[in-house]
């Protein structure tokens, strides 16, 4: 049993020599400062990326702050724009249910449809 | 960017260092030294020509950018191939269909003699082998790593790699009977 063991590493040795002596990369294959220039290149895209990072949460924020403050200056005031706005308010209250219920589920179809497509 | 560096005479030099923290020279000599075995590790492995030029690049910009900056080549080398080995895999389950034979193809312009067609009835015959079973009987025969190399590129128990090789070529025997080689 060892011997043919070992008559058969012998022989699929000896065939993965010859496999390999018969595998020849191309002349054209990349070369080491092609592959350093890429890097730098998705290295510099990638400090870029990271660089505007604080720029776009900046941007985020001051949206968010100022439609804040344009909503409670909106509720506090009485105008008739504002009690209008009011009312509309008021009155979409009791359907608030619903559109929660209707965005959770378009989310979650959303998802199911990224992992379908990323599965395929 | 530029680094210190001691010559042998005590004087400092300077090496150009790529924008990753590897120097330059460091980077030619593992590419130099890796980068033909590499191919044919992942064009045999994947089995396709074609993407193996894709994945050797892929799997050096991986180098570069991960946490590895030494520049030991006993080290390197292994590295490189535990990387490569993970962008076939994912390559290979994302395009399962499209793998084989394609390494002959490719090649089928550039010689036509009769170490060709011996070449294309071994590609064949490797070709029939899963995509670990070719990577175990490459880095264990063709590149001689040890089985707790062997398990740490293939990210495998180091125990499990003597049967899982046994298996492999156990397997390859067979397809060599068959064809009767």
């Amino acid at each position: 049993m060892k011997e043919t063991n070992g008559l058969e590493e012998h022989i699929v040795s000896d065939w993965m020599q010859r496999l390999a002596e018969q595998t020849q990369p191309p002349s054209n294959l990349s070369t080491p400062s092609l592959i350093l220039f890429k890097a730098g290149l998705i290295e510099k895209r990638r400090r870029a990326e990271r660089a505007i990072m604080p720029i776009i949460w900046m941007q985020i924020a001051t949206l968010t702050l100022f439609a804040i403050a344009a909503l409670w200056l909106l509720l506090s005031d009485r105008s008739p724009l504002a009690v209008l706005f009011r009312e509309t308010l008021s009155s979409l209250m009791s359907v608030v249910p619903f559109i929660v219920f209707g965005a959770i589920a378009a989310a979650m179809i959303c998802v199911a449809f990224a992992f379908v497509l990323r599965r395929e | 960017m530029r680094a210190p560096n001691v010559r042998g005479d005590g004087t400092l030099v300077h090496t150009r260092v790529s924008a990753l923290g590897m120097e330059d020279s460091t980077f030619n000599e593992i590419y130099n030294e890796t980068a033909h075995p590499l191919w044919r590790y992942v064009a045999r492995i994947s089995g396709s020509a074609t993407s193996a030029d894709d994945i050797l690049q892929e799997t050096y910009l991986s180098f570069l950018r991960s946490p590895f900056k030494g520049s030991d080549l006993k080290e390197a080398k292994p590295y490189l191939y535990k990387i490569a080995t993970n962008l076939v895999y994912k390559r290979f389950h994302k395009t399962r269909h499209e793998t084989q034979s394609e390494f002959d193809e490719a090649n089928q312009d550039e010689t036509a003699s009769a170490a060709f067609n011996e070449s294309i009835e071994m590609s064949q015959i490797f070709s029939r082998l899963n995509e670990r079973e070719r990577a175990l009987l490459w880095l264990a025969y063709v590149e001689g790593y040890e089985h707790k190399e062997i398990a740490a590129i293939l990210n495998v128990n180091s125990l499990s790699v003597r049967v899982l090789l046994y298996r492999a070529r156990r397997q390859l025997a067979e397809h060599l009977e068959v064809e009767g080689k």
